[in-house]
């Protein structure tokens, strides 16, 4: 089956034109904004576009956004009946978000059961402020992860961009 | 809202009396069959909605087929304006100021409805159909269908596809001993056949992202390592294949690390290697946001890293197959 559909589109995979796409990113004047952008097709070319420093920045920003209700959303016709709504930070009012959510569920303190080592972090530390650690430890497998398996499951998340960096660089702020 | 109650017994009734009847392997390939080639070779166009863990979000999608093959877009209704727009298994990514990127051809198969599993043996290995109730999805009738693994090692799946095309309509995938919903694809609208306005396919965010610009071609890429050699892999979970492997570039991290790409056909777990001394953390360290599962261990010097959409207890054992030769 699968042979069967990529047969169709034999040909109209072009490597280089990825290639030469995530080239112009690292290589651009545009670098800079960039790197407050996830691109996760770049663990993938196995070139990095991020700054190293960009989960800590990240997640003092992210501690700093206003917590809000999901909005629009919410308004619309729901068919999930036992749906547990939840505030989102603004930050987290992200795109595709897995990733997102889980910096959210940490940044509230949700503890795992049978993790004895982050929470054992927590308590030696400041104990607000070190769960993002934990999920900065995490997050840079689960861009990879997502980056090659593409959508696992069935959902789309092979991108990471936070909602308040994009309207920043829009210009809405 | 008595009748409304009296209607929501009635079908709780009908779908509890409704035996579960298994299907078998060729019934259940012709399903995902049937399932992958509708989705690709049908006009519709309609909004779903993507539920995953505390988030939620609506999706506008229009699909056409004709000789030219298969046209696409999709856009983010909720946040940031976000587009994608396919072009048979290209995909392209908009974003407003934002140089346009693509997607490659796997990430493209997994896109809502077009679901296309990695290997059909591989889901017919891991997973029973079973036949459930006619459901209705944005004014379709449906097949559901519940997809139930045959052990511990991966979560349960639940689809609907619509009885005369069977196209996807719904799709869920839960926890699975609470069977709390983990993540959900459901159609609120939508419109199956008829003609596709061109002009519905054509990108709007294209004109607001920033110029794509020809650049000269890359340096190559460093030569894949044969890297599993290094390790012995014994005992890995029942059902999962080695679909990928790569030296993969951590965000964050100085050194790339080696990567293994593992699905059953539905599921992916990536499992990282990497030297212990890199990673100064507590270990073994065990993280859930629900749908993913992340367990990291320390052995011989290596750290080795497992993550997947797969119960927590299916990743510690992929963490535990892996030791250096």
């Amino acid at each position: 089956m699968q042979e069967k559909l990529s047969a169709m589109v034999d040909g109209e995979w072009d490597d280089h034109e990825l290639d030469a796409l995530m080239a112009s990113i690292s290589q651009e004047e545009g670098a800079d904004a960039w790197r407050d952008y996830h691109l996760i097709g770049d663990a993938m070319n196995q070139r990095s576009v991020l700054s190293g420093d960009f989960m800590a920045n990240f997640s003092t920003r992210l501690e700093q956004e206003p917590a809000i209700l999901a909005p629009n959303a919410m308004r619309r016709r729901m068919a999930v009946p036992h749906k547990r709504w939840v505030a989102l930070s603004m930050a987290a009012s992200v795109v595709l978000v897995s990733a997102t959510a889980w910096y959210v569920s940490s940044a509230r303190g949700l503890t795992v059961p049978g993790t004895p080592a982050g929470n054992e972090l927590l308590a030696a530390n400041q104990p607000i402020k070190v769960a993002p650690q934990v999920v900065e430890e995490v997050n840079p497998y689960l861009f990879a992860h997502q980056a090659m398996s593409g959508n696992p499951g069935f959902s789309h998340k092979p991108v990471i961009l936070t909602g308040a960096e994009a309207e920043r660089a829009a210009g809405h702020h | 809202m008595k009748l409304r109650m009296g209607l929501c017994s009635l079908l709780l009734l009908a779908s509890s009396v409704q035996a579960a009847e298994l299907l078998t392997s060729s019934e259940s390939a012709g399903l995902l069959k049937r399932m992958a080639v509708s989705a690709r070779i049908l006009n519709y166009s309609g909004v779903y909605l993507y539920h995953h863990t505390d988030v939620m979000e609506t999706f506008r999608l229009v699909h056409a087929y004709d000789a030219g093959g298969e046209q696409e877009r999709r856009e983010s209704l909720d946040g940031i304006p976000r587009e994608f727009v396919r072009n048979n298994d290209q995909i392209t990514c908009y974003l407003p100021n934002v140089r346009p990127f693509m997607l490659d051809r796997r990430a493209a198969n997994k896109f809502f409805p077009g679901v296309i599993p990695d290997q059909i043996l591989d889901v017919l290995n891991n997973y029973s159909f079973k036949r459930l109730g006619v459901e209705r999805v944005a004014g379709y009738e449906c097949q559901s269908v519940l997809l139930e693994p045959k052990d511990k090692l991966r979560n349960p799946h639940q689809l609907c596809l619509e009885t005369n095309t069977g196209l996807l309509l719904k799709s869920t995938m839960f926890a699975p001993e609470r069977g709390d919903l983990l993540e959900h694809f459901v159609f609120t609208q939508l419109d199956i056949g008829g003609p596709i306005d061109k002009r519905a396919l054509k990108s709007v965010l294209a004109s607001k992202a920033l110029p794509l610009e020809p650049q000269p071609l890359p340096k190559a890429l460093p030569a894949p390592l044969g890297g599993a050699s290094q390790f012995v892999m014994a005992n890995l979970p029942s059902g999962f294949r080695l679909v990928k492997e790569a030296l993969s570039k951590l965000p964050g991290k100085a050194d790339p690390v080696q990567h293994f790409l593992y699905s059953d056909g539905m599921a992916t777990v990536s499992v990282f290697v990497e030297p212990a001394s890199s990673n100064p953390v507590a270990l073994p360290l065990s993280r859930s946001n629900k749908t993913v599962n992340f367990y990291s261990r320390q052995a011989d010097g290596w750290r080795v890293t497992a993550l997947g959409e797969v119960p927590l207890r299916t990743v510690q054992l992929f963490t535990q197959a892996f030791s250096v030769r």
